[in-house]
């Protein structure tokens, strides 16, 4: 019964290693800015099926926090900083985003095709 | 004091809004506890009150960090931290509805021994994670928002938002404590539980997105499960995601999370839905609120 658990434990951790590390697919890396409350550029374009990663810059004033509701991604990005949101691969559609700091101006979408 | 007033509304929505889930839980365990006076409700109150304080200067520390005033400490840096006070938050949550259950056997009888140490972290924890989560969000936006436009007006805006904010967080939590004098504690103890059940559930979500935001697990984060949704509900159906845990998108960690979660609790049954022997409840003595 040990042994089994001990042999259980062993095949999980390397299944939890090999997903922790980095996925070897294609990147698709987009680049967005946020300065006064509005999100340059408003309109991002990526295929879909690959893997996305997005860099957020924000350029300020203040911080802001990216928000995408359907894709559940919330980031607080401080003042002069860049920040890495892993969005993964995704299939075709629109999915809207917006700063939550800044919700009436920072609005933007990302286009999959 | 000169107000910018559009904004002052504003930003008292969003420290309400961020403080309201806090104050509820916060609420229905100091509701529980006054509802069972005994030596361990003095220490269960005061576990929850030093959960509080514990929530409050850790969202102020790490939200005035995070807003820039820090530049070393890196928003990865928080996302991982982030990580894991989500996940140990909801744990500590389901381990409450446990705890609560079994002390709820003994209502009737005083037990004269304390609070049990790891009781009273699980009461610190869980009241700690809900002011947390949301609070530190809610610094960071106040703080930067308050040196974004450095006029007199913004700043005084941005303090004024925040009495008034935790200002109406209260008035609700008094409803609430006084309100829960006319529910009997069966259901008082079934509510705050519900609550902290999907408070619980929740979190393993919002936890297993937040990692793979940060890049982790990534291979499987894949949505398995794809329900569309009326265009006119997404609004109603994102809130119900964010109350339930349950995901439209749900990747397969996402569904063995979940339902592992619903599963486990329903067949252990901790607020004890089932069971046809139910004994007659005794009337408990008003507490003043």
């Amino acid at each position: 019964m040990k042994k089994l658990l001990f042999l259980l434990t062993l095949s999980l951790s390397f299944t939890l290693f090999s997903l922790l590390s980095q996925a070897d697919e294609e990147t698709v890396q987009l680049k967005l800015s946020v300065q006064n409350g509005k999100f340059q550029p408003s309109e991002l374009k990526a295929p879909a099926g690959k893997r996305i990663e997005l860099l957020l810059e924000n350029k300020g004033p203040g911080a802001e926090e990216f928000e995408c509701k359907e894709l559940k991604r919330e980031k607080v990005v401080p003042e002069g900083q860049t920040v890495k949101i892993t969005l993964g691969t995704l299939k075709k559609g629109i999915y809207s985003f917006f700063g939550d700091y800044h919700a009436d101006t920072a609005k933007g979408k990302l286009v999959i095709e | 004091m000169i107000l910018d007033l559009s904004f002052l509304s504003k930003a008292t929505g969003i420290v309400f809004r961020e403080s309201f889930e806090a104050v509820l839980i916060y609420g229905i365990i100091v509701s529980y506890f006054r509802k069972n006076p005994s030596s361990e409700s003095t220490a269960g109150l005061r576990a929850a009150n030093f959960g509080l304080l514990l929530g409050i200067a850790a969202s102020l520390i790490l939200g005035v960090a995070l807003a820039g005033a820090i530049p070393a400490f890196s928003p990865d840096l928080f996302a991982q931290i982030e990580i894991l006070i989500v996940f140990g938050g909801s744990l500590m949550m389901l381990y409450m509805v446990f705890w609560m259950s079994e002390h709820s056997k003994h209502l009737k009888i005083d037990i004269e021994s304390g609070i049990r140490k790891d009781t009273s972290a699980s009461i610190i924890a869980s009241v700690f994670v809900a002011v947390f989560r949301e609070g530190v969000e809610a610094v960071v936006y106040l703080y930067s928002l308050a040196f974004e436009k450095s006029t007199l007006a913004r700043q005084s805006s941005v303090v004024m938002s925040l009495v008034l904010g935790v200002l109406f967080a209260f008035l609700v939590y008094q409803l609430m404590v006084r309100g829960s004098k006319y529910i009997s504690v069966r259901n008082v103890f079934r509510i705050s539980g519900l609550w902290l059940l999907f408070s619980s559930s929740s979190l393993l979500a919002t936890g297993l997105d937040k990692m793979y935001s940060a890049g982790y697990l990534e291979k499987l984060s894949q949505p398995l499960l794809s329900i569309s949704v009326f265009e006119s509900l997404a609004g109603f159906v994102s809130g119900v995601e964010s109350f339930t845990g349950f995901r439209t998108q749900a990747s397969l960690p996402h569904l063995i999370l979940f339902f592992g979660f619903w599963i486990f609790v329903i067949a252990k049954d901790p607020l004890k839905f089932r069971g046809s022997t139910k004994p007659p409840e005794k009337k408990q003595p008003k507490v003043p609120a």
